[in-house]
């Protein structure tokens, strides 16, 4: 049955076989969540300079396409855009343009800038993980990185297990929701919501008829995973095996180094 | 643990690998029995078929074999182990391998080998013993290769493939199979029941609960079920020949009924055990009755053999015209996918069109396009002269409508799309209650129902009506009745066909609007991937083959083009294969069981027109 195509979803997996794909999905973890630490700490542009030129060398190495980086991380440009204008409103000091009693500020543009092209950076290095890391395997990542965490009761398996599933689960739904969209305006349902008021009302044709079919899938989900004898983590082996290698150092020794260097370099030249 | 690899080594050759005794389940105390002094016994390498109607207890029984429900008397033992032994239950599950009706709800891993990998995971296999298990399980059910790939990304045949390659990995000694095939197109059917008579040469004992009465009669033995009791139980033969069958709300098997209707009923009264269950039955029968129907009075009918062309494109304007159409999905990405190129196609006014073709040919594409709701990325369409239909007069429903239900009453339900074009008190009450008599429902009886406690096939129906309601003159169906029993189908069908030339009763009164009312000639475009209904309900045919019109024309010459249809890797309909198959040329344009039959009294070697008798019967 044919079906039509969605448009990219953020950060979906991009199939390619480079030196970044096959790093262990625990080393990029770690790098991203690194990177997404120094983001915060580097205070200067030549820091976020650094930071960014390395992850435009990762991604280029990942042979990932401008495009369809562009394409997955477009719906989130709206976000940006609204951290830019908020900020740019929101610092006093030397005015530049004045509406009423909102003014732009020198100072406002510049935080507005730097606050932006930090956030567009995180987004773009958590893309570039799930870009060159099949889902499953950042599951597994994950639940590897939880496991210390279990001594204090915190479910890692589970948490595992519920991830897999909604990754599993998400295309499905996605899919399931495009056909909804399609079949409620073949009957006129209106559900662009432009009267806020009536914002909720109007996705009631999308809201009841999906939350049905998920329950419905779950219910079928647990008899069907009770049926192949899944008892909780009791016992289990696991059929993937993470195995870090020389290139997981080397990239490490490499993160290390670049993180380091864009917090020295944000200390040196802060602005 | 390895309760997996630990066969069954209490019982002897001889023992049943599944046994009910004096079985009686019901889900709550003030609820009737579902299951009610059942007794059974499946041997190891058997195919055991269960057959009933809706809400006969067949997934209730499925549920029962390994342990998932408990019975309230009586015992189910699974290699001498009873499911109730809390002590055994992953004994029993790991024994009992389940398979449902839809793959989607059963595969639990993110790419192919993980999902197979989880119940060994569970069972806590050694990482070794399960990637040899894993990969000899994926080739037994022809996935090998496909190991990395993300299940969303296979055809629905392969996704239950998937789910039974998951279930198998567990070496399973019985296999309970619950309407395996009821969401998938017929290749995606055949795969799946090749897969599953593969098994039963290595000893596996299955149970398959289906709907279709062409896979129950594969079964060595058969349980009809008839609320919570076995109605029958002995061999598929003895339940359809001997009229047993016609108890029970199920149907015939294809060959059985295209029998009935060549030869008449009775034939069979004679001699039921003439029946023939499988197409190859049907052959040798009518190979052997040739001179016996010959001659009568459609002598004078060779050489007309084709059933009157319906050709309305004279007479009435096209309800839709593609000229030169192309569209592509994702266009500018990698992702780029063409859906359909070229594509010239003018939908006739006043008949039922069906668009049929292999799975992924474009055919939900061109349905979209014929309904306005895509445009094409280049060619034009039209819809009765204008670029766009005027609102309200093209009604489109996908595939599994009655997901989109979701107001709490049938009756608001279908008030929907009505009340959205600004009707309300007394037409908007003639309309929706035309609607839902149109497809069968009586508004009083079904108004103020709850869509979610219906039947799926009355669900259907309401979906269906909630776009009829909006009266428009062409409506275009993605697979109206994929999924539904085909008895539900085939009615559904015959409404449908029914609105379209006016007959459908409208009121309680009954009586249609009829061709003559005045109003503009309705049109229905459908898709379908049952070519024998197509050649039952359809007037013309569009066929698809990779997003190109491969053909379009009157329903009679399509279907009979076995070539055409082969190019297009569609199966022809029984009476064509058949008449195919006993020599009948290919000017011979056959495609039902009417056809078929003026084909067959004409062609076959004139002789007395003699009555059979008890003695005449076959050897």
């Amino acid at each position: 049955m044919s079906r039509a195509g969605l448009t990219i979803p953020i950060g979906q997996y991009f199939p390619a076989v480079t030196a970044v794909h096959g790093l262990d999905p625990r080393t990029k973890l770690l790098a991203a969540l690194g990177f997404a630490v120094t983001l915060f700490i580097v205070t200067g542009w030549l820091g976020i300079g650094v930071l960014g030129a390395g992850l435009a060398v990762v991604l280029a190495a990942a042979r990932v396409p401008p495009t369809y980086l562009w394409r997955s991380l477009r719906p989130l440009l709206f976000l940006l855009a609204l951290t830019f204008l908020f900020q740019m409103f929101s610092f006093p000091g030397e005015p530049v343009v004045s509406l009423g009693p909102l003014s732009v500020t020198r100072e406002g543009l510049s935080r507005g800038g730097f606050l932006t092209v930090r956030l567009g950076l995180l987004l773009i290095s958590s893309a570039a993980l799930t870009l060159t890391t099949p889902p499953v395997l950042l599951t597994d990542g994950i639940e590897w990185l939880l496991r210390p965490l279990r001594r204090v009761r915190v479910p890692s398996h589970e948490i595992a297990l519920m991830m897999t599933i909604a990754l599993r689960f998400i295309p499905t739904l996605l899919r399931e929701l495009e056909d909804l969209l399609k079949a409620q305006r073949a009957r006129g349902v209106d559900l662009s919501g432009r009267d806020p008021r009536r914002a909720l009302p109007a996705l009631l044709p999308l809201v009841i008829p999906l939350f049905v079919i998920s329950f419905r899938r779950a219910d079928d989900l647990a008899v069907a995973m009770t049926s192949r004898c899944y008892r909780g983590d009791v016992g289990r082996t696991r059929y993937r095996e993470l195995k870090a290698g020389w290139r997981d150092a080397a990239a490490a020794v490499v993160s290390i180094a670049l993180l380091g260097l864009a917090v020295t370099a944000g200390r040196a030249w802060g602005v | 643990m390895g309760v997996a690899q630990e066969m069954d080594s209490a019982g002897a050759s001889a023992a049943p690998a599944l046994c009910f005794q004096q079985v009686s389940f019901r889900y709550r105390a003030d609820r009737p029995l579902a299951i009610c002094d059942f007794d059974l016994e499946v041997a190891p390498g058997e195919i055991l078929a269960v057959v009933g109607g809706n809400g006969s207890g067949k997934s209730t029984l499925a549920r029962l074999c390994n342990g998932l429900l408990v019975p309230e008397r009586g015992a189910v033992l699974v290699g001498g182990v009873s499911t109730a032994d809390p002590a055994h239950s992953w004994t029993v599950r790991s024994r009992v391998g389940l398979l449902f009706q839809n793959p989607e709800d059963q595969i639990v891993g993110a790419s192919v080998e993980d999902d197979v990998a989880f119940g060994l995971e569970n069972l806590g296999t050694p990482r070794a013993d399960m990637r040899v298990r894993v990969s000899e399980a994926l080739e037994a059910v022809g996935l090998a290769g496909e190991e990395l790939t993300e299940p969303h990304l296979l055809s629905g045949g392969q996704k239950q493939r998937l789910a039974l390659a998951g279930v198998l990995v567990l070496e399973p000694t019985v296999l309970v199979l619950d309407e395996p095939t009821s969401m998938l197109d017929p290749t995606g059917r055949a795969e799946v029941m090749a897969a599953v008579r593969r098994l039963t040469a290595r000893g596996v004992a299955v149970v398959l609960i289906t709907q279709h009465m062409d896979e129950a009669v594969v079964g060595d033995r058969l349980v009809a079920l008839d609320a919570g009791r076995a109605g029958y139980l002995g061999s598929p033969r003895g339940f359809f020949v001997g009229g047993v069958s016609e108890r029970f709300p199920l149907g015939a098997p294809g060959a059985a009924a295209f029998a009935r209707d060549v030869l008449g009923r009775g034939f069979f009264a004679a001699d039921a055990e003439e029946t023939p269950l499988t197409e190859d039955d049907l052959v040798s029968l009518l190979e052997r009755t040739r001179c016996v129907v010959a001659g009568g009075d459609s002598a004078g009918r060779i050489g007309a053999a084709a059933p009157v062309e319906q050709d309305a494109s004279a007479v009435a304007a096209p309800a839709a015209r593609l000229r030169g159409v192309s569209l592509a999905y994702n266009r500018g990405t990698f992702l780029e996918r063409k859906a359909l190129t070229g594509v010239d196609v003018a939908i006739t006014s006043g008949v039922v069109t069906a668009v049929v073709g292999a799975t992924a040919s474009g055919k939900s594409t061109l349905l979209q396009l014929v309904a306005g709701l895509l445009r094409p990325d280049s060619g034009s369409a039209e819809y009765l002269g204008a670029a766009r239909p005027a609102p309200g007069r093209v009604g489109m429903v996908f595939q599994r409508p009655e997901t989109q239900l979701f107001k709490s009453t049938v009756w608001d339900d279908v008030a929907v799309a009505p009340r959205l074009h600004g009707l309300v008190g007394a037409e908007l009450e003639r309309r929706v209650e035309s609607a839902l008599w149109i497809v069968g429902l009586d508004p009083e009886e079904f108004g103020g129902r709850a869509p979610h406690g219906l039947s799926l096939g009355e669900q259907r129906r309401v979906a269906l009506a909630g776009v009829i309601s909006l009266a428009p003159s062409l409506l275009v169906l993605d697979e109206p009745g994929a999924g539904l029993d085909p008895l539900a189908r085939d009615r559904l069908m015959s409404r449908l066909a029914d609105w379209v030339s006016g007959a459908a009763s409208e009121t309680r009164a009954g009586g249609g609007t009829g061709a003559t009312a005045g109003i503009a000639p309705r049109s229905l475009v459908f898709s379908s991937h049952d070519i024998d209904e197509v050649a039952r309900r359809a007037d013309r045919v569009v066929v698809l083959d990779r997003g190109a019109v491969l053909a379009e024309g009157p329903v009679t010459d399509i279907l009979s083009d076995i070539r055409l249809l082969a190019v297009a890797r569609l199966r022809p309909p029984l009476a064509a294969r058949v008449a195919a198959r006993l020599g009948a040329p290919p000017e011979v344009r056959v495609i039902d069981a009417a056809g078929f039959t003026s084909w067959f009294r004409s062609a076959s070697p004139v002789g007395p027109v003699s009555v059979r008798t008890a003695g005449e019967g076959g050897t």
